[in-house]
């Protein structure tokens, strides 16, 4: 029972920790809290939905095309709702963005009521086989959205660490001045990351469409465990989201089961109210 | 710029304070119905808006209730605890109805008991389930539908008969908690082992909590869902993925398998999954009930779900009581609601009362339960058996 929770952990952790890079990443480049991070997930998760229903595209398709939908809707709002943070003086930044993006959540939720009706919907399994690993039975879906996310994750940490874009990504997040100085267009770079944030939510959304299933009240509780992952894991680490994601999943599953099942999400606040006390900066972030 | 703004200040006082032609007309007794008609379930609600003008219809083309037309006036309660108090608060202080029915889910009637006894207006509840809304012992609450005990109770004969070892997974809510603390407490009595587990309503993980139960000894033989948000169709998908089912039986405490989105969730997987229902064909109706049956059919051109015969036994009662107590005065409807002594569409129809705590105040418990079997699925969806009785 034992190995069967850890797998369990791992395969949720990796989605929480998919869902939290992308929380880091929108936080270190454009130095913002997103609460409409969790209805990208949802929307992300109703567009693989009908891109399977539909079009009739096995996942390989769906799951780029929500992010790809994702990835515009968020450049979108970037550049019409939350790039006035950096393109006027503005004396709290911050409390627009909280705002603005809190405006967000409600109205997606809203509008997602009205087009997708109310109702529970699920795409058809991605892989309809079980998986064993170790001799423990396993949904292939969770296997998919497990080894989808850590690609994802690992890619992105490639992405920053190698490329000139991520590189002016980094250099954005330790500091926006210096990084203008060194040739930085903040602005291009702020609804690119934002798209991408979005993009990674959707993906997540879009692969555990078949566990969870899709209703458009599904994004609060992804929204928490972002959240949660980017306390823990320290503002704007990939390397700290992904280990809390896995920290955090692992955790969860073995409480909910030797303690209690009624804890299971006071568990991830615990880990969080922990880390914000006696380790501010999180596993990787910097002081 | 005078003459106009004395023109926008009378426009505003007539129509703020001048109450409504109707009302003052005062030549038709208002049936007032407050249901989820936007969002909730606003299908069932719109069933109920129908079933209540089916049944005015009829009422009215007999002569109507102390020589004047009933008058459906209808309310979207969006099936929110915030939103159903304002909408029966409107109806009462401005359509001054003479009772209330269509009242749906069982988080927003909570609410709303408590508006219809203080300002002393009869509101019918035909199927919102949750024991605390009679549990108050209030006057101006009548239930004819069922209530989460008396499920509870109906079902255990079927439960008793088949295990030994069961489990209870719960929403935490006043439905889920309700219905299973009584079941453990009755199957408990009955000698069964039972496992209770409850979770929020907003969770869609449920395999910590099946986890645990299948690491119990002995193993639970059946596991009875009582749930209404989220994980209704998450649980048994999750059961079946982290292989506690079908070994273990399904029992869904209510009849959502026969919704769209359990096969669309579920699918093939969902066959041998069994859940209570008061739907059956094999459900006695009085001729009243063949004759509403249809006249339903022949209007909407749908058969009448079973709550739809509830319902349409409370408009009934309320005319058939209008007219006995010769008022409509609701003060007057809800006293008189007491003495009811009705054949309705299942069977005659008297409120019962039970001193002591306890839900069953103002509440029929005539209803006939079955549980249903998924025995096949195709294209036009599951195929059904009656397992009981």
């Amino acid at each position: 029972m034992l190995l069967e929770l850890i797998i369990r952990g791992i395969t949720i952790g990796l989605v929480y920790a998919l869902m939290g890079v992308g929380l880091a990443l929108l936080n270190g480049v454009m130095r913002i809290i997103n609460f409409a991070h969790g209805e990208f997930y949802m929307i992300g998760g109703y567009m693989a939905y009908y891109a399977s229903t539909m079009l009739g595209f096995q996942f390989y398709f769906s799951v780029p095309t929500a992010m790809i939908i994702t990835f515009i809707l968020g450049a979108v709002v970037e550049k019409l709702l939350l790039s006035p943070i950096h393109t006027q003086e503005m004396e709290k930044p911050m409390d627009y963005a909280l705002i603005m993006t809190f405006g967000l959540l409600l109205f997606f939720r809203q509008l997602a009521i009205k087009v997708f009706g109310p109702f529970r919907h699920k795409p058809a399994d991605y892989i309809t086989s079980d998986v064993y690993i170790l001799g423990v039975k396993i949904s292939g879906n969770e296997v998919l959205a497990g080894a989808v996310s850590a690609i994802l994750v690992i890619g992105l940490a490639i992405f920053i660490k190698k490329t000139w874009r991520g590189r002016g990504w980094r250099a954005t997040t330790q500091s926006r001045q210096g990084a203008k100085i060194n040739g930085v267009d903040i602005g291009k770079e702020s609804w690119i990351a934002c798209g991408v944030a979005c993009a990674l939510a959707g993906a997540a959304g879009a692969l555990v469409a078949p566990i969870f299933t899709l209703s458009p009240t599904i994004g609060g509780s992804p929204l928490v465990k972002s959240y949660e992952v980017m306390a823990i894991g320290g503002l704007g680490s990939i390397a700290g989201s992904l280990v809390a994601g896995l920290m955090l999943g692992i955790t969860e599953t073995l409480g909910a089961f030797y303690i209690s099942s009624a804890y299971k999400d006071a568990i991830g606040f615990l880990m969080m109210g922990f880390f914000l006390l006696f380790r501010p900066q999180g596993l990787f972030g910097q002081k | 710029m005078k003459k106009s703004v004395l023109l926008t200040a009378f426009i505003f006082i007539l129509t703020v304070f001048l109450p409504p032609i109707g009302a003052m007309a005062g030549d038709t007794i208002k049936l007032g119905v407050v249901t989820p008609m936007s969002t909730g379930d606003f299908r069932s609600g719109k069933i109920n808006v129908q079933t209540v003008e089916l049944a005015v219809e009829q009422i009215n083309a007999q002569g109507g209730v102390l020589g004047k037309k009933l008058e459906v006036v209808t309310a979207d309660d969006e099936g929110k605890p915030a939103a159903g108090v304002i909408a029966l608060k409107r109806m009462i202080a401005k359509e001054k109805v003479s009772a209330v029915v269509g009242l749906w889910h069982s988080s927003v009637a909570v609410a709303q008991e408590k508006v219809a006894t203080q300002m002393q207006v009869p509101m019918m509840l035909h199927y919102s389930w949750t024991d605390d809304l009679t549990a108050g012992h209030s006057d101006y609450v009548y239930r004819v539908g069922p209530f989460n005990a008396e499920i509870a109770q109906l079902a255990l004969p079927y439960i008793d008969k088949n295990f030994k070892n069961i489990a209870i997974l719960y929403e935490t809510n006043a439905f889920g908690s309700g219905f299973a603390n009584y079941l453990e407490k009755i199957a408990k009595a009955k000698g069964l082992n039972v496992y209770s587990i409850g979770y929020p309503q907003e969770a869609t993980d449920l395999k910590p909590q099946l986890l645990q139960l299948k690491a119990k000894s002995p193993k639970p033989e059946l596991l009875v869902i009582a749930a209404v948000y989220e994980a209704t169709n998450l649980i048994p998908k999750q059961a079946l993925e982290i292989g506690l089912a079908p070994e273990m039986q399904i029992l869904c405490s209510w009849d959502w398998p026969t919704y769209p989105a359990f096969q669309e969730i579920l699918g093939d997987k969902g066959v041998g999954v069994t859940y209570a229902t008061f739907e059956s064909d094999k459900l006695k109706l009085s001729p009243l009930g063949e004759k509403f049956k249809k006249a339903y059919k022949a209007k909407y051109n749908v058969v009448p779900p079973v709550f739809a015969l509830f319902l349409y036994d409370e408009v009934m009662i309320l005319a058939e009581t209008m007219e006995r107590i010769k008022s409509s005065d609701p003060k007057d409807v809800a006293a008189g609601l007491k003495d009811t002594k009705f054949e309705g569409t299942t069977g005659l129809i008297t409120f019962e009362r039970q001193e002591g705590p306890g839900p069953i105040w103002n509440q029929w418990m005539g209803h006939q339960l079955f549980i249903n079997k998924l025995t096949a699925v195709d294209g036009k969806g599951y195929k059904r058996e009656q397992i009981y009785p």
